[in-house]
């Protein structure tokens, strides 16, 4: 109920008073070109910690990835006796 | 016998030796914050630059582009030279040249910092200040942040440096070249950035 209320309060300042909602001066005020170059790097600061965040999350899976395959690689050369290669079934 | 045992044999080698070192991983992720506070100056310092009428200001000195462009020269070297030592650390028995080639390295990141803070005496004694307009304090902002940064960066690189003298193990010093080579480049790599913004365009 209180969230209810809480919401409610929110929707009626955003559907009533929509101006008070904008929180920077330069957003509506002022000439194109600031108004493009805030557009541009508002983009640009949204998306750029994103992609260096997925880029770096994504690096570290590969190396932990291509560090497991290599180490397992490495074991099952060294300690073939462990796991005999298959034999294929006799022919008659 | 490991054979039908649930046990992975290889799982507890990969976790006495990450395939990443923490100091790597650490560092990579400073970089990306600091790509994120120098993104967020250069952003100010656009929305603020195509609000102002006239840039740079009325009265206000020109930026020494030419001299700029030769220390941005010296500190593209200076980032060619390390990857260059760090080649020879990794080759047997060069670890000296590697150290060499670092020491030259040291010297030309040191000679960008001295550079830039003469051409600070100069433009202070031109009028550019902190509070003489937007355009100077955006521009001490911005490139004295830099010149913080490369400070720092060359700390890294004197401590690996240090590590890699003969009465020490220089195979210890892996790590910490990797990691001050990542914050090296990193500081040699948005300096392009901001000498196209704020001294050429």
């Amino acid at each position: 109920m209180k969230m209810m209320k809480s919401i409610a309060v929110v929707l009626a300042f955003t559907g009533f008073f929509p101006s008070l909602s904008l929180g920077c001066s330069v957003c509506f005020v002022g000439k194109e070109a600031t108004m493009a170059a805030y557009y541009g790097t508002a983009i640009v600061l949204s998306l750029l910690p994103l992609a260096m965040v997925g880029a770096l999350a994504y690096w570290v899976f590969r190396r932990y990835q291509q560090h497991d395959s290599v180490s397992a690689g490495e074991y099952l050369e060294n300690n073939e006796s462990a796991y005999p290669k298959q034999q294929s079934a006799p022919t008659q | 016998m490991l054979i039908g045992t649930n046990v992975d044999p290889t799982r507890h080698q990969n976790r006495q030796k990450p395939p990443i070192a923490n100091g790597v991983v650490g560092i990579a992720i400073f970089v990306v914050t600091e790509v994120m506070f120098f993104a967020s100056l250069i952003s100010a310092y656009l929305v603020l630059r195509s609000g102002a009428e006239e840039w740079p200001p009325w009265g206000q000195p020109r930026l020494p582009v030419a001299a700029t462009a030769f220390n941005t020269v010296v500190l593209l070297l200076s980032g060619l030279v390390l990857f260059k030592a760090y080649q020879q650390f990794l080759k047997p028995d060069r670890v000296s040249v590697s150290r060499k080639m670092l020491g030259l390295s040291i010297l030309l990141g040191l000679f960008f910092v001295l550079f830039q803070g003469y051409e600070w005496i100069q433009l202070l004694q031109f009028g550019l200040t902190m509070t003489s307009s937007n355009y100077g304090g955006l521009f001490y902002l911005i490139i004295g942040t830099h010149a913080v940064h490369v400070v720092a960066a060359l700390f890294f690189l004197l401590h690996t440096y240090s590590m890699l003298a003969p009465s020490r193990i220089p195979q210890l010093a892996s790590t910490e070249f990797v990691v001050s080579q990542i914050f090296w480049y990193f500081v040699v790599g948005v300096w392009p950035i901001l000498y196209f913004l704020i001294y050429l365009v």
